[in-house]
């Protein structure tokens, strides 16, 4: 243990003299300060629909729906074609509806669209409409009175997911981007350097294991991390989940790191490694889609180590009933972690004795 | 004592041998010079006898005490080795370097002020080791491999690149520590370190020792003795040189006695010519 702290001393000293844990804590309050100030807090198009209606219906539809219980969300009323229009320019996202009779007293509406409007949300108000005037005017017959209030609808789970910013969604991403892939990338930085200066063979023929000089270079990428990982997360989650999370991320640094020791092994110089660093990458960001489009969740996503992290990070920071993922997540990157450390170090140990640094 | 036999070492683990059977011993104390051109075999075989390479095949006893494929800590505990490469830490200073790696052994460890002292960069043992020049680096590199009180202490080209009157600093520290009991292993291209410092030499080529024995043996064995003559000619200084084996000592006194001779200087072949003559190669 005494030999760990020696090297862990050194490896800092290194490390801060080297400037990368500098850099690495800078980057990390940048990323902390976008997030928080320019990324946005929804990216979502609100449905805005301007309406200029001159027969009154809508007005009476209202006041039906708010006897319901129901909202009417979204709409302006307007009293000329000509509001309409200068609404749909200040809100390029809104569309425009005029309602007016015909001769014969038939409903008659003419849409405004923007040249991009989505083509999903003008059929949705094409059937809204068609809708609405079934009702004032049916086909056959009569609509039952409860019509909207016979409609109930029951949740499974409570979802607080509608409440989440969408800037704060982005943070396990940025996490798993900023502390495991760059953790990486800085764990063969330090090999490659000791390779290069050749600082490793002068530590080799002293009474001291190379287990004890990965061990070292774990302890640095951890210390970094947890730095790193409270700079970002504790001004825009603050302290809730915080333990978990960085548990998690943890881990996740540990297999990124150990990742690092396998290719460092292999390689003299950092950017020699790039091409596995870049797979890696891309790799370990895949799942990222995943989190922001559940709909995508293949079984073999869930191969890859952060596909747990992003969902361990997510369930930690954003408590909903899934708490489960977190223990989940906790046991998968674990079980992750511990074989690639004793593997990565073996294969080390191994290389090195090959002779390749001779 | 190390005791050193039928080595064999393949970085490709096949019949292609960096190392070929190869068997020397080093008494207690003594000075034992590997000489050999680069790609010799001279860093391989200092590699396996320090621990940084794998034993493959041979027999290394260290005091009667047979050593495994790679050596215990016990064994780092009491070695030394200096590079020929400076690998010092370039952001750590001369100081933290040293304090750092007495750190890493078990046995008592030189002060570093004393050790920088030694070597010559007491003034600038606070400086740090990038902005030292690469003759200083060395020296600190020199100055880390006697951390530990070595007994068995592996030096390779120790005084390459430095100026002479920092050489002979170092070469002054070599002999005190074989005069206190040092068991010193020393690797160079450099005939003339070798033969001053070294009790016996191997000369190694292709893997395989073609000679081994002190210098001065060698020498008498395979060297040609000569005398240099400068005489006066029709009024102009010229110089001889001729052999003094028994059948060309009536040459020599001939042309002593024909010759208006102004100056006799012995000499004896260097090292160096009785590495060509025994190998056909040079040391480069």
């Amino acid at each position: 243990m005494k030999r760990v702290l020696n090297l862990y001393k050194k490896d800092m000293i290194l490390g801060v003299k080297d400037v990368f844990i500098l850099l690495e804590i800078a980057f990390s309050v940048i990323m902390m300060l976008l997030i928080l100030l320019v990324v946005p807090k929804s990216i979502e198009q609100e449905d805005t629909v301007f309406i200029y209606d001159k027969t009154g219906m809508t007005a009476r539809l209202g006041a039906e729906m708010h006897e319901g219980n129901m909202q009417m969300n979204g709409q302006i009323f307007v009293d000329s074609r000509e509001a309409v229009v200068e609404g749909m320019i200040e809100n390029k996202s809104a569309v425009g509806l005029i309602i007016e009779k015909d001769p014969r007293g038939k409903f008659r509406t003419e849409l405004l669209t923007q040249p991009y409007s989505n083509a999903a949300q003008l059929n949705y108000l094409e059937v809204v409409l068609e809708d609405i005037f079934s009702v004032f005017s049916p086909p056959f017959g009569a609509y039952p009175q409860d019509v909207y209030r016979s409609v109930s609808v029951i949740a499974l789970q409570d979802n607080q997911r509608d409440s989440i910013p969408f800037n704060r969604m982005l943070l396990p991403i940025v996490i798993v981007t900023m502390i495991g892939i760059v953790g990486l990338f800085a764990m063969i930085s330090m090999i490659a350097q000791e390779k290069v200066d050749d600082t490793i063979r002068a530590y080799r023929v002293a009474p001291s294991s190379i287990y004890a000089f990965i061990a070292s270079k774990h302890l640095v990428m951890l210390t970094i991390s947890i730095v790193t990982f409270s700079v970002m997360y504790l001004p825009i989650i603050g302290l809730g989940g915080y333990l978990p999370a960085l548990l998690i991320t943890l881990l996740t640094v540990i297999i990124g790191s150990s990742l690092g020791i396998m290719l460092g092994s292999f390689y003299e110089e950092p950017m020699a490694s790039f091409g596995w660093v870049f797979l890696l990458m891309l790799l370990f960001t895949l799942p990222a889609i995943s989190l922001l489009a559940p709909v995508f969740s293949p079984d073999w996503l869930k191969i890859i180590p952060s596909y747990h992290t992003l969902f361990g990070l997510d369930a930690a920071m954003f408590p909903d009933n899934n708490t489960h993922i977190i223990g989940q997540s906790i046991l998968l990157l674990g079980a992750w972690a511990i074989p690639l450390v004793l593997i990565s170090a073996r294969m080390f140990r191994s290389q090195i004795r090959k002779g390749g640094i001779l | 004592m190390i005791e050193v036999s039928n080595l064999f070492h393949s970085y490709k683990k096949n019949e292609d041998y960096a190392v070929n059977d190869i068997s020397f011993r080093i008494e207690k104390g003594e000075i034992f010079g590997f000489l050999g051109p680069s790609g010799a075999g001279k860093s391989t075989t200092q590699g396996i006898l320090s621990g940084l390479l794998e034993l493959q095949k041979g027999d290394i006893l260290i005091e009667g005490q047979a050593r495994n494929a790679y050596p215990d800590k016990a064994f780092f505990n009491r070695i030394g080795v200096g590079f020929e490469r400076p690998n010092v830490y370039k952001k750590l200073s001369a100081y933290d370097n040293l304090k750092f790696h007495a750190a890493l052994y078990d046995v008592k460890t030189e002060d570093p002020k004393i050790l920088l002292d030694m070597v010559g960069l007491g003034e600038e043992g606070k400086k740090l080791a990038g902005e030292y020049s690469k003759g200083m680096m060395q020296r600190l590199g020199f100055a880390r491999s006697m951390i530990n009180h070595p007994d068995i202490w592996f030096l390779d080209e120790p005084t390459m690149g430095l100026d002479p009157s920092t050489g002979n600093k170092i070469k002054r520290i070599i002999r005190k520590r074989q005069s206190e009991g040092t068991t010193i292993f020393l690797t160079t291209h450099n005939m003339f370190v070798a033969d001053e410092l070294c009790d016996r030499v191997a000369f190694i080529v292709d893997g395989k020792i073609v000679a081994m024995d002190s210098p001065k043996n060698l020498k008498l064995k395979y060297g040609q003795p000569t005398v240099t003559i400068e005489y006066l000619e029709d009024g102009k200084l010229k110089s001889q040189v001729l052999g003094m084996k028994n059948n060309e000592k009536s040459v020599l006194e001939k042309f002593i006695a024909e010759h208006e001779v102004k100056t006799l200087h012995s000499g004896e072949p260097t090292l160096e010519e009785i590495f060509i003559k025994l190998t056909g190669r040079g040391l480069e």
